[in-house]
């Protein structure tokens, strides 16, 4: 049995715990916030850039150009967004596992670009074939996004990569996280449709990303569809397709960022009920131990006084 | 007529360096007209429009509204116009208010200096385009 000392000193720093997991829940809370907005605030633009880049690949002569046409799978890439620290429950490890269980499922060549510490460090100890992608700041941006997206494009065109898969955590409530595996390379024209919401047809249902609220239909849009292409098609695709990958990967980023906050939050608030759970604990333990002693302390005197008389 | 003089286009501009915590969009008005500078030359957009995919080069984003006109540098990217929205995705998209002179200078002399010294083609090519960009962000931190 402990003794009082070790009882009381171990009380002393699960109090102590308690109170940076309290603090840790407060921040997440603010940040959750944060986040909230910064998610609800990229939505159109990302609208707009996944609505261009449905109006250019439904043109028939985009089916035959490299993004879009799909080729002989040799090596898939995998975006795997994580947060930089831990302290967050399963949403890293959920996310690690997710593209784990694809790669399983699919039997793909991984090429794994890390935007996270902690997925680089998970497939780094795994011996994943990584590639060095600069650590995403905590509030994502753009520029970011871009640096990645860049990368993408430039090793899908040598070659390198045939697939290109996003692996982010969608956010449904703050208790409800998904994470998720979606294709972004080879651009298929019919997913595209469904992403953007024109002509969803009766037994088909809107491709729901988690980035905007689902578009309105309009039927005025959706039948003037006849675009003219300035620079011609192909140069329109190969300009489009970099800002593609950059806000699906921006919108992942922040979708994820969002995630993290509410995956902490909840795991710092489980983290100081049960702090609280052991205290309570180790006051009764405590106090057991006290009393004992007491008691054993009066029966001691009683008895010798007994002995004296 | 006095119906299509009235009509306003939706002018959106996405750049990397948005704020995005002040509003979704680098820039967003609705005004009379635009006219940018596209690879194969400017193109002016006016309300009712058809649909049209253009791929940027870099030069100056005119915005006109009211009697006002009002400047941007932008280059590269590409321009959408579609039902009266002219939505612009550019990596670099600058009010003149937003152009370090001194820098854009400075950087000005560095990328002639080595247009200069290089005898590389891609490596001129490079700088050229460089000595352009930052000709485009003077020209606009100027009006």
């Amino acid at each position: 049995m402990p003794s009082m000392k070790a009882i009381k000193r171990r009380r002393l720093t699960v109090k102590n715990i308690s109170q940076i997991t309290k603090a840790m829940n407060l921040v997440a809370t603010s940040k959750l916030q944060r986040a909230r907005n910064n998610k609800a605030a990229i939505g159109r633009p990302v609208q707009d850039t996944f609505d261009i880049v449905y109006k250019t690949v439904s043109d028939e002569s985009a089916l035959e150009q490299p993004f879009v046409k799909p080729r002989e799978v040799k090596n898939t890439a995998y975006v795997l967004i994580t947060s930089n620290r831990g302290l967050c429950g399963g949403y890293n490890s959920n996310a690690c596992k997710a593209l784990a269980a694809h790669v399983k499922e699919n039997g793909t060549n991984p090429v794994i670009l890390p935007l996270g510490n902690k997925g680089r460090d998970y497939y780094k100890r795994r011996n994943g074939n990584l590639v060095d992608v600069p650590s995403p700041s905590e509030t994502p941006s753009l520029a970011e996004a871009k640096q990645v997206a860049d990368k993408l494009v430039k090793m899908y065109e040598d070659g390198q990569i045939d697939e290109v898969y996003l692996v982010y955590t969608q956010f449904f409530t703050v208790l409800s996280l998904e994470p998720i595996v979606r294709k972004v390379l080879p651009i298929t024209p019919d997913y595209m449709r469904r992403v953007v919401g024109v002509d969803i047809e009766d037994g088909e249902s809107w491709e729901d990303l988690g980035f905007f609220a689902k578009p309105d239909s309009n039927p005025a849009s959706a039948l003037n569809r006849e675009i003219e292409f300035d620079s011609g098609m192909e140069n329109v695709l190969r300009s489009v397709i970099p800002w593609y990958l950059s806000m699906y990967i921006y919108a992942a980023m922040a979708s994820s960022a969002l995630c993290e906050q509410a995956a902490r939050m909840t795991s710092m608030d489980s983290a100081t009920k049960n702090a609280g759970d052991i205290i309570e604990k180790l006051t009764l333990q405590f106090n057991r131990q006290r009393q004992s002693i007491i008691t054993q302390e009066i029966t001691e005197i009683v008895s010798g006084a007994n002995a004296l008389q | 007529m006095a119906e299509a003089v009235d009509k306003k286009i939706e002018l959106r501009v996405i750049a990397p360096t948005m704020a995005t915590d002040k509003s979704p969009y680098k820039f967003s008005k609705a005004v009379d007209m635009v006219i940018m500078r596209c690879t194969t030359g400017d193109i002016g957009i006016l309300p009712g429009r058809m649909p049209v995919s253009m791929v940027l080069g870099t030069g100056v984003l005119r915005i006109f509204d009211e009697d006002a006109e009002n400047h941007m540098a932008l280059v590269g990217g590409i321009a959408h116009v579609s039902d009266d929205v002219v939505t612009i995705l550019s990596d670099v998209a600058q009010k003149p208010d937003e152009v370090n002179v001194e820098k854009v200078t400075a950087d000005l002399e560095e990328f002639r200096r080595l247009y200069d010294e290089t005898t590389d083609f891609n490596e001129k090519k490079k700088y050229s385009e460089e000595t352009h960009r930052c000709q485009v962000l003077l020209e606009v931190a100027k009006k």
